[in-house]
């Protein structure tokens, strides 16, 4: 029995120490945000934040992230509803900034990958609240492994990113 | 009241045909008929067979007007971000029929059973936009049709305007005509649905002319980001099947590493336990490809309905091997 804190709930999964955090979140807690895309932390598609820093779960046991703070792409939402401190019928309607440059800008095509670009990108805005096209890339391509996108959509991140920040300097 | 005769009749080399009236609802179906030898033979008994052998209720049909008009419309051609199919298809067949590109509401695809067309995703542009507008052009023909019948206005004297036919002083809406109806509009095709190319749709409709368009080269959001977004999209991925059994390839921490055994004791810990195989890289020296885990832990407890992972071990439910580093 391990105890995680995902998207703001405690959730016991009842799973071996060393199982991946991928593995629990899509078949135990049917959060199927994160992508099972290459399995060896080298394409980011499985990405979740854990204490707001981006982590390969495909790649992390549960062990390594019992009572840490883990957010998925399911809990992007509430995640700026309580930055923001929305109330909860605002919370509802409100997508994270992130979400909404992604739609506004168009930016996924097949979108497998998109997961786990929003999630760094999510990561980066926190830190960087107003980052350029060079941090943006660094930010992408460094790190474990660089986000890997086969549709090409890069440049549609990079466009998205600075519309969240945008979104983000506005406050909602 | 509809004031067309029970009789199938010819429009632009598409048949019209009405099944019934109906007391509610109401759908301009179109569906395909097979140009096959039959017909190039001039076989008019086999090849009036093979037309009726296609029921329009069943689902092999490509364009359904809906007497709230909206539309839907098939292909079996599958998306995969490329946005054909909700977009660009949409485009063509609202500007073929001069409805509202929102108007088509319903967009079917890649399903062989439940689309008409077949081939893949490469015949987007070169086999599967002609197919689909071709097809709205018929399609706009046998509206047309209907209109001149129901409104006593000759046919070359319509317009369509956002799914209303006007002429005479007269206009009546593409739900309003179908409206109580089910008719069957069947057009020519060729071609083996199960075959690489799929169908062709046959013959030459007339089209709406380019220096009239007005939704094709307008940009339009694609209808299914938003749900890719926000992780409510249904992908392959997330199926789980009765029975399914979870597999895992197991990689070793580091190069060098050794297999010591396939077959660790968590076997006996795991009930649903099915089987593991070996295989060892080319150099030998390293085991992998046996179960999955990438970090080349023992693998965990996983349920019957757990996904597969991985494609070589599909059918077998794969365990940890224990791993030397």
């Amino acid at each position: 029995m391990v105890t995680l804190i995902v998207n703001g709930v405690r959730r016991e999964v009842q799973a071996p120490n060393d199982t991946p955090l991928l593995y629990v979140l899509r078949n135990d807690l049917q959060l199927n945000g994160p992508q099972f895309g290459c399995g060896l932390a080298q394409c980011g598609a499985c990405s979740v934040l854990v204490e707001g820093k981006e982590v390969r779960s495909c790649v992390t046991a549960i062990s390594d992230v019992v009572n840490q703070e883990i957010t998925t792409l399911e809990g992007l939402s509430a995640r700026w509803a309580k930055q923001k401190g929305l109330s909860t019928e605002e919370a509802k309607s409100t997508l994270h900034p992130v979400q909404q440059a992604w739609i506004e800008e168009q930016t996924p095509q097949c979108g497998f990958c998109q997961n786990g670009m929003m999630i760094k990108a999510t990561e980066l805005l926190e830190s960087n609240p107003n980052p350029n096209t060079a941090q943006i890339k660094e930010a992408f391509t460094t790190g474990i492994s660089p986000n890997l996108c086969r549709c090409g959509t890069y440049v549609a991140i990079i466009d998205a990113i600075k519309h969240a920040a945008v979104i983000m300097a506005k406050g909602k | 009241m509809p004031t067309m005769s029970a009789k199938p009749r010819t429009v632009c080399g598409a048949t019209l045909s009405r099944r019934e009236f109906i007391k509610a609802g109401g759908v301009l179906v179109v569906g395909l008929g097979i140009v096959g030898p039959e017909l190039a033979k001039g076989d008019a008994q086999k090849a009036a067979t093979l037309k009726n052998s296609l029921d329009p209720t069943l689902s092999s049909s490509w364009i359904e007007i809906h007497p709230d008009n909206t539309i839907l419309v098939r292909t079996g051609k599958s998306d995969f971000g490329q946005g054909s199919t909700f977009t660009s298809y949409r485009q063509i067949v609202a500007e073929e029929l001069s409805v509202p590109f929102e108007a088509i509401t319903t967009v079917v695809t890649g399903d062989t059973d439940r689309t008409p067309d077949g081939s893949g995703a490469f015949d987007f542009l070169g086999g599967g936009m002609p197919n689909i507008r071709k097809v709205a052009a018929y399609t706009h023909q046998a509206l047309l049709d209907l209109a001149a019948g129901r409104l006593g206005v000759p046919k070359d004297k319509l317009s369509v305007k956002d799914g209303v036919v006007s002429g005479g002083g007269k206009s009546i809406s593409y739900g309003d005509l179908v409206k109580d109806q089910q008719l069957n509009l069947t057009i020519p095709v060729k071609g083996d649905l199960t075959g690489i190319m799929g169908l062709t749709v046959e013959g030459n409709p007339p089209m709406k002319p380019v220096s009239e368009y007005s939704v094709i080269g307008k940009s339009f959001k694609s209808s299914v980001i938003s749900s890719k977004v926000t992780a409510k999209e249904t992908w392959a991925t997330d199926v789980r099947l009765p029975g399914m059994l979870h597999g895992r390839v197991v990689h070793p921490k580091t190069l060098g590493s050794t297999l010591v055994s396939g077959r660790s004791t968590r076997q006996n810990q795991v009930p649903e336990f099915t089987s593991c195989r070996e295989r060892k890289s080319r150099r030998g020296r390293c085991a992998h490809r046996v179960g999955s885990d990438p970090s080349g832990r023992p693998s965990s407890h996983r349920h019957k309905m757990d996904r597969v992972e991985g494609s070589a071990w599909q059918r077998k439910a794969l365990r940890a091997p224990s791993v030397r580093s």
